[in-house]
């Protein structure tokens, strides 16, 4: 680990620390009395502390919770990646693509499989670099908890589009939908991660939810598939892009 | 150097065994017993010894159930365990910044 680079208290606070479980769960003990503690651990026992040795035990505190926990170390690289695969899927699509809600759908899940490729390769490469396992306990539950939201978003596209082939009201409906369980998909995943994957679940919950009443309303704006188009390139592309930034910043400035 | 944040340390969590099992936990709701012995490359009798540790200071939640016909241990930190971990790491900053202090 690089001089300077320690563990703060506010890297402890955001690692995914969760709401702790209640004591009625079973197995806790009552906490014994400050003196009865003391007893059984005499002062002696505890090894002096200067900084080199506090700065270590930081450390190495910090290389356990990102071991435990899928920690932000690839989630900027990834934001920012899948951020600009969807970008460029939405602006390639607004000039390619035929005007059809199959093309959409089926165009959006393929730009959706790719960027699920490239994020578990930036997460593995990132794995490797650190010597550790790619698909770790913190990294199953992450794939566990974000998997039921997104097989319901892909699995409901075919039966869709077979019956509104042509609509480019179901094109429309779509983004919406995809964006609550995708909101909920990371909202889920936010329990094993950083604190803010969670608020980044909720965007995009908001965002699905408030574009379900505009854009499939015909009196705000005419339902089109190139409004859809639109929508996925805003929240998906943009959104992640965004995210993405704010990481790198945040990571920067707490380097510094 | 000041000796009066090092003595506040919480000596339950100030040894390198301990340590790194609250750290870990600190970072997730719940590991069962392999996951933390995997993790920390504890023999099953260290970390039992360890977790029973933890459990006496009242750090440490075990639930016992079953999987698939097999018995499964989780451990995840109390809320107690939470706070001294907390401090624990406040008093460590502490540390480092009065040793930076000219």
């Amino acid at each position: 680990m690089p001089a300077g680079k320690f563990l703060t208290v506010a890297d402890v606070r955001n690692c995914g620390v969760v709401a702790s479980r209640s004591d009625s769960l079973g197995g806790a003990t009552p906490r014994p009395a400050q003196s009865e503690i003391d007893a059984r651990f005499p002062v002696p026992s505890v090894t002096p502390v200067d900084e080199n040795a506090a700065r270590e035990q930081l450390s190495t505190i910090r290389i356990l919770m990102e071991r435990s926990a899928v920690y932000r170390r690839a989630l900027g690289p990834v934001m920012s990646a899948v951020g600009i695969i969807g970008t460029v899927a939405g602006l390639a699509a607004l000039g390619l693509l035929p005007e059809n809600a199959r093309a959409f759908a089926f165009y959006w899940l393929a730009v959706a499989a790719v960027s699920v490729v490239v994020a578990f390769l930036l997460v593995r490469r990132q794995a490797f670099a650190s010597g550790e396992a790619f698909w770790s306990p913190p990294t199953r539950r992450i794939a566990a908890a974000m998997l039921p939201p997104v097989f319901a978003g892909a699995a409901v596209v075919g039966p869709l589009v077979n019956i509104h082939r042509e609509g480019s009201m179901i094109a429309v409906a779509l983004p919406p939908f995809w964006l609550v369980l995708y909101g909920c998909a990371l909202h889920s995943a936010g329990f094993f991660m950083v604190r803010g994957i969670r608020l980044f679940g909720w965007a995009f919950v908001v965002a699905g939810l408030l574009s379900a009443l505009t854009a499939t309303n015909p009196q705000f704006v005419e339902p089109s598939i190139r409004i859809a188009h639109l929508l996925m390139t805003v929240t998906f592309g943009l959104g992640h892009l965004a995210y993405g930034a704010y990481l790198h910043v945040t990571e920067k400035r707490q380097k510094a | 150097m000041n000796p009066e944040p090092f003595l506040q340390l919480d000596r339950v969590i100030h040894e390198k065994g301990r340590l790194g099992i609250v750290s870990a936990l600190s970072a997730s709701p719940e590991l069962s017993f392999t996951e933390l012995r995997d993790l920390l490359g504890m023999t099953d009798g260290n970390l039992t010894t360890h977790l029973r540790t933890l459990q006496e200071a009242g750090f440490l939640a075990v639930t016992k159930s079953f999987r698939e016909n097999r018995p499964l241990t989780t451990c995840s930190l109390t809320p107690a365990g939470r706070k001294a971990f907390g401090e624990y790491i406040d008093i460590l900053e502490t540390i480092v910044k009065e040793a930076r202090r000219p």
